[in-house]
């Protein structure tokens, strides 16, 4: 079932509640109705009875497309389904928490700005080498990260040195918006936030309180980390992943900077 | 004859439900049949916060604001140092 919902460009949340039977695996997109590759959220909930799915959207399109399907049948229209129904989609205001962001930081204003319009658009723009307006930042949007003529399993990397930031357009055309914002904000902070650049655990989570503060869905967040992490389960990994999971779920209760 | 702190209380009652139910804007569900796959698209309707960032020509130099960040011993190496 695919429902069209007029977006125009705002920051909202929308709601969407779906009853089943019995236990169903319910998958929820939201995509942009006229951009290509660009998606909102790709997520799945096991569902008996009522539920409601939240969709944080800090940024959105004139119009989006909700599809929503019971993933053992397929993406049926409405009527050939009787598995699920979709009951309603509301549209509410965003939940932000702003004054966790340094925003009188001018490099974390300009990079916001600068990710936000690079993650939105990604998937109808080409290959090459964009700068943000004020020329601080650089994003080499590459079809793949190679290192030595070997393809690299990470979907972007930045030069700690220069802080230009490579990314694997392979990578980043089936990232919905929230994951390549959440992979931006960890590498813009190794660079730009962190005590020690090298630190791992401190981008992730001075990139995290920017994305979490934006309103950005923490399923996303938790989705590209878990993702990137399969990669390589390594027992560093485990314990990123631990503390990132742990930063999320008391996210609401912190209220200091994170970074100077 | 009426309570002036009752009616104060009614008062932002009244208020409160209107905020919410004001904030809550249900959508009328409207069935997309097919999605379109040849949908042209310009960014040129995008509102300015949203369209896509500048991109560089092929021969075009790095800005010269991307100043080495950390010039120290450890950067000078030959081999960039490059954070995933």
């Amino acid at each position: 079932m695919i429902f069209n919902v007029p977006t125009r460009f705002e920051e909202l949340t929308l709601l969407v509640k779906v009853y089943t039977h019995k236990p169903e695996k319910i998958r929820l997109k939201v995509v942009d109705a006229n951009q290509p590759n660009t998606t909102f959220t790709d997520r799945y909930k096991t569902i008996d009875g009522e539920s409601i799915f939240f969709v944080r959207m800090p940024v959105s399109g004139n119009d989006v497309n909700v599809i929503v399907y019971n993933e053992a049948n397929g993406n049926l229209p409405v009527g050939q389904d009787n598995s699920i129904i979709v009951d309603s989609i509301t549209k509410e205001p965003l939940d932000k928490k702003l004054d966790v962001i340094d925003f009188a930081n001018p490099q974390v204003r300009s990079f916001v700005n600068f990710a936000t319009r690079f993650c939105y658009n990604a998937g109808s723009m080409p290959s090459g080498t964009y700068v943000s307006d004020d020329k601080q930042f650089v994003i080499k949007f590459l079809p793949i990260i190679e290192d030595g003529g070997v393809e690299q399993t990470t979907p972007a990397r930045i030069d700690i040195d220069y802080g230009i930031i490579e990314v694997s357009k392979k990578f980043f055309l089936d990232y919905t918006i929230p994951n390549r914002m959440a992979i931006f904000l960890h590498e813009f902070s190794h660079v730009y936030l962190n005590d020690n650049v090298d630190d791992e655990v401190e981008a992730d989570l001075n990139g995290l309180l920017i994305y979490l503060g934006l309103g950005y869905p923490r399923i996303e967040a938790f989705e590209v980390f878990a993702v990137t992490f399969m990669d390589s389960p390594t027992e560093q990994n485990k314990t990123r992943f631990d503390k990132i999971k742990n930063f999320i779920e008391n996210f609401e209760s912190y209220n200091t900077f994170m970074y100077e | 004859m009426f309570d002036k702190e009752k009616l104060i209380y009614v008062g932002a009652g009244i208020l409160i439900f209107l905020v919410v139910i004001n904030s809550t804007r249900k959508v009328v569900l409207k069935e997309v049949v097919q999605e379109s796959s040849t949908k042209s698209f310009s960014s040129s309707s995008l509102p300015f916060q949203l369209r896509p960032p500048s991109k560089l020509d092929e021969n075009q130099p790095l800005p010269s604001k991307m100043l080495k960040k950390n010039l120290s011993f450890n950067s000078m190496s030959i081999k960039p140092r490059l954070d995933t």
